[in-house]
C-alpha cells in the first residue's frame, strides 16, 4: 500500500527522493546510506519519487496507508 | 519534545525575498535579479517539483499573429468567469503571456520534441533526461544568480512600523530559525487544499494567505470552489492517472475563446439527482478543444484513465485557480502592505473570476504575474530603506513557531487534518451550498481554531510543518466559509441552494476579507467596475448560460413578489 521500498538493496542513499516527495515522507539514514519511508501515512500516492530515483528502489502501489490518528497525544 | 528548544537563529540580509519556487516565484526571482537586485527565494520543499507547477502541462498564449483578438478574449472570459474578472489583471495575460512563453522555449522549459507517443513509450527517467521542465526551473534560476534556500516552511511576515521587512522560517532538517530580512518580499506560496487524496497537492495549505492575513493584508475569492477531475484509482498518480502530463512539454493554449464552459460544478448537480455516476463519466462542460486548434495540436486534454473512472471533486477546498488569495491593491501586484508583493495562485489576480474558463490559464497567469511582481519588488527594493526588525521580535516568532514542539502533551496535527477533512470536504458543504449547512460548519472551525490550534503537538520537525499547515488550513476554512455565508446568491463555482440565481444588483462584486483591530475577521464588498459588468441590458439568460438547479423558479416567484 501506498510507498515501498521494495528493492532496499537497490538504494545508493542519493537524497533524491527525500528532495522530491512533496509530502515529505523521506528521510536519509546517512550511517546506512539508505532512504527511510520516515512517514508513509503522508504519503499522498503521486508517484514523483519513483520518476526521480535513478536506481528504481521505490515502488507506489495504489491505496494510501491510514495509521490509527490519536487525537490527543 | 517537553524540552524547551531554542533553535539558534540565521539571519541573511537580501535585496528581495520570494517565497515559493513554483511558477511565480521562478519568474520574480528572475526579473528581480536582472532589474539588479540580491534575490533570494526560499521553498519549504524543491524549487521546482513543490507546490502545483510540476503538475501543470498548458499555457495558454495570447497571440496576434495567429488571429486572436483581444476582444473576443475579453468578452470569452468575461461570460465564463460571469462577470467578476479583474481586466486590469486579465490584460496583463493578453500583453506578456506570449513574452513568458518565449522565454520559457528559450531555456528549454517547453521542450519542442514530437508528442511523446503513449503506444510506444513508457514515461521514465529516461525520457525526461535533460528535457524535465522540474529539472531545469532550479537550474535555469542559479544560473541567473538567485540563491535558492530550500526545505525552509516560512511561517511568519516580518512586520515593523506598518511594513513588511522580510519573514522567518524554520529548516526541515536542522535545528535553524532562517531570519530574512529584506526590502521588499513577493509571495508566490501558491493555493492549497485539504489533504483529500484526489489531487496531488498535499504540500500546498494556503500558507502565503494566512501569512499575508495575520499582517492585515486584504484576501478575496474564498467564495468560489474548484471542482476538477481526478481517477478514482491512485488518484492523480504519475502513471494511473497522466502519465502524459508528466512527461510531455507544455502545451500552448488558446485561452478563454474555445473548451466548453470550463470547470464549473455542474456534474455535481447530475450525481445530486441521478446518483453517483458509475462508468465513463463524462462531465458535459468539459468539452475537449477545438480539435483543428494549432495550439492545442489536435490532442484531447482530456486526462485519460487507463485503469479507472474519471471523477470529479478531486481538490477539496481548493478556489478557483487565480481567484483566491492576497488581494491586490494595485496593477502591479503590490499587497497593500508597503513592502508586500503577491502573485500567481497566491494572488487574488481575478483573472478567471467566478469559474475557470479554460486550461492554460493558471500557469500563464502565474508566469505573467511572477515577472511584474518581481519588478515592481525590485523598484520597491530599489528605494527601501527601513530599519531591520528587532531581536526581540525574532526571539518572540521563533518561540512561537516552535512552541509545538515545546509542549509537553497536545493535540495531533494529523487528527487537525482529519477533523478539517470531515468537515469540509462533504459536498454540501462548499459545493451544494446553504446557510445553516454553512454555519453549523463554521461552528466546528471556530472550535478547532480556538481551541486545538494554540494546543497543537509536534514530535519531530516534520510534525512541526504539519502542525503550522494545520494552523493555516484552519484560519482559511474560516474564511472561506465566511466567504460563502457572505455570498447570498449564486454565480460561478458558487452555488447557494438558499439563493439559487444571480443577484447583479447585490453580487457583481468581489468579496474582501480583512482582520480588524480587535483580531476579528471582517468581510466586505468590493464593486466591480461598471466598464468590466458586461451588457447588463443582456436578457439574463443569454447572459448567463448555465443554469443552476431551481433558478428560474426562483426568479420567477421572486419576480412575482
Ligand atoms: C494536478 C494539477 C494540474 C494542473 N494543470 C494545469 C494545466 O494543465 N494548465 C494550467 O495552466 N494550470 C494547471 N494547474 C494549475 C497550475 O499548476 C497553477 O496555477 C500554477 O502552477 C501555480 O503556480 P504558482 O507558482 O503560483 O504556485 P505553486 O506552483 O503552487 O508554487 C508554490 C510554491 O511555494 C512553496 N511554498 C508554499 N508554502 C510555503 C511556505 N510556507 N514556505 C516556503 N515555501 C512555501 C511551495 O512548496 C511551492 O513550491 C494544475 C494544477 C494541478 C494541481
Ligand atoms: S508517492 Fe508521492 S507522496 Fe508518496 S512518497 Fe512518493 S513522492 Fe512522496
Ligand atoms: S532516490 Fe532512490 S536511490 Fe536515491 S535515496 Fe531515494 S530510494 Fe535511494
Amino acid at each position: 500500500m501506498a510507498v515501498e521500498l521494495k528493492q532496499i538493496e537497490n538504494c545508493i542513499g542519493c537524497g533524491s527522493c527525500v528532495l522530491t516527495c512533496p509530502c515529505d515522507v523521506f528521510r536519509l539514514d546517512e550511517k546506512a546510506k539508505k532512504t527511510v519511508i520516515a512517514y508513509p501515512e503522508d504519503c499522498q500516492v503521486c508517484s514523483m519519487c519513483t520518476i526521480y530515483c535513478p536506481t528504481g528502489a521505490i515502488f507506489v502501489t495504489h491505496g494510501k496507508i491510514t495509521k490509527p490518528i490519536t487525537a490527543y497525544m | 519534545m517537553g524540552s524547551n528548544n531554542h533553535s539558534p537563529i540565521t539571519e541573511l540580509t537580501v535585496d528581495v525575498l520570494v517565497i515559493g519556487g513554483g511558477m511565480a516565484g521562478f519568474f520574480a526571482a528572475i526579473r528581480a535579479v536582472e532589474k539588479g537586485q540580491k534575490v533570494v527565494m526560499v521553498d519549504k520543499g524543491t524549487v521546482g517539483r513543490s507546490g502545483f507547477t510540476p503538475w501543470a502541462n498548458t499555457f495558454c498564449i495570447f497571440d496576434k499573429s495567429q488571429g486572436d483578438s483581444a476582444d473576443d478574449w475579453i468578452k470569452g472570459v468575461q461570460a465564463k468567469g460571469e462577470y467578476l474578472v479583474n481586466l486590469d489583471y486579465f490584460s496583463m495575460l493578453i500583453e506578456d503571456s506570449l513574452p513568458r512563453y518565449s522565454q520559457l522555449l528559450q531555456w528549454g522549459i517547453v521542450d519542442t520534441r514530437p508528442e511523446w507517443d503513449r503506444e510506444s513509450a513508457i514515461p521514465s527517467r529516461k525520457y525526461l533526461a535533460g528535457h524535465d521542465r522540474r529539472l531545469l526551473l532550479p537550474k535555469v534560476l542559479k544560473k541567473a544568480g538567485v540563491t535558492m534556500i530550500q526545505r525552509v516552511m516560512v511561517t511568519e511576515l516580518l512586520q515593523n512600523d506598518g511594513c513588511v521587512l522580510g519573514a522567518m522560517g524554520f529548516h526541515m532538517d536542522k535545528n535553524e530559525m532562517i531570519a530574512f530580512h529584506a526590502k521588499a518580499t513577493v509571495i508566490c506560496a501558491g493555493a492549497g487544499g485539504y489533504k483529500a487524496p484526489g489531487f496531488p497537492i498535499h504540500g500546498s495549505t494556503f500558507d502565503g494567505d494566512a501569512m499575508a492575513y495575520r499582517v492585515g493584508a486584504s484576501i478575496s475569492g474564498k467564495d468560489f470552489m474548484d471542482f476538477h477531475f481526478t481517477g478514482d484509482i491512485n488518484p492523480w498518480d504519475v502513471f494511473a492517472m497522466q502519465e502524459e502530463v508528466f512527461v510531455n512539454r507544455i502545451y500552448p493554449t488558446k485561452g478563454p475563446t474555445v473548451n466548453g464552459l470550463g470547470i464549473g460544478i455542474d456534474p455535481i448537480f447530475k450525481i445530486q439527482a441521478e446518483g453517483p455516476p458509475l462508468k465513463e463519466f463524462m462531465p458535459e462542460d468539459l468539452a475537449p478543444p477545438d480539435p483543428v486548434d494549432h495550439r492545442s495540436q489536435g490532442k484531447s486534454l482530456m486526462p485519460k484513465m487507463p485503469n479507472g473512472n474519471i471523477v470529479m471533486g478531486a481538490a477539496t477546498g481548493l478556489g478557483v485557480h487565480k481567484s483566491e488569495g492576497i488581494w491586490p491593491a494595485n496593477k502591479e501586484c503590490f499587497s497593500g502592505i508597503p513592502g508586500l508583493f503577491a502573485a500567481g495562485d497566491a494572488l487574488a489576480s481575478m483573472i478567471c473570476g467566478a469559474s475557470y474558463p479554460t486550461t492554460g490559464m493558471g500557469l500563464a497567469g502565474s508566469a505573467v504575474q511572477g515577472y511584474r511582481a518581481g519588478e515592481a519588488a525590485a523598484e520597491f527594493a530599489a528605494r527601501a530603506g527601513k530599519e531591520p526588525v528587532s531581536q526581540a521580535t525574532l526571539n518572540r516568532i521563533s518561540h512561537d513557531t516552535m512552541a509545538p514542539l515545546n509542549a509537553d502533551r497536545g493535540f495531533n496535527p494529523r487528527w487537525v487534518n482529519q477533523l478539517l477533512l470531515n468537515t469540509m470536504q462533504p459536498y454540501y458543504i462548499l459545493l451544494i451550498m446553504e446557510k445553516r449547512r454553512l454555519e453549523s460548519a463554521l461552528i466546528q472551525i471556530e472550535f478547532i481554531q480556538e481551541h486545538i490550534v494554540p494546543r497543537i503537538l509536534a514530535q519531530d520537525r516534520h510534525e512541526l510543518r504539519l502542525a503550522h499547515e494545520a494552523k493555516n488550513l484552519v484560519l482559511n476554512a474560516e474564511m472561506k466559509l465566511r466567504a460563502c455565508l457572505f455570498r447570498e446568491e449564486s454565480r460561478g463555482n458558487h452555488y447557494r441552494e438558499d439563493f439559487p440565481a444571480r443577484d447583479d444588483r447585490e453580487w457583481l462584486a468581489w468579496v474582501i476579507i480583512n482582520r480588524d483591530s480587535d483580531g476579528k475577521m471582517e468581510l466586505r464588498k468590493q464593486a466591480i467596475p461598471i466598464e468590466w459588468q458586461g451588457d447588463l441590458t443582456q436578457p439574463y439568460e443569454s447572459r448567463y448560460q448555465r443554469r443552476f438547479p431551481n433558478e428560474l423558479e426562483f426568479l420567477r416567484t421572486k419576480a412575482g413578489n
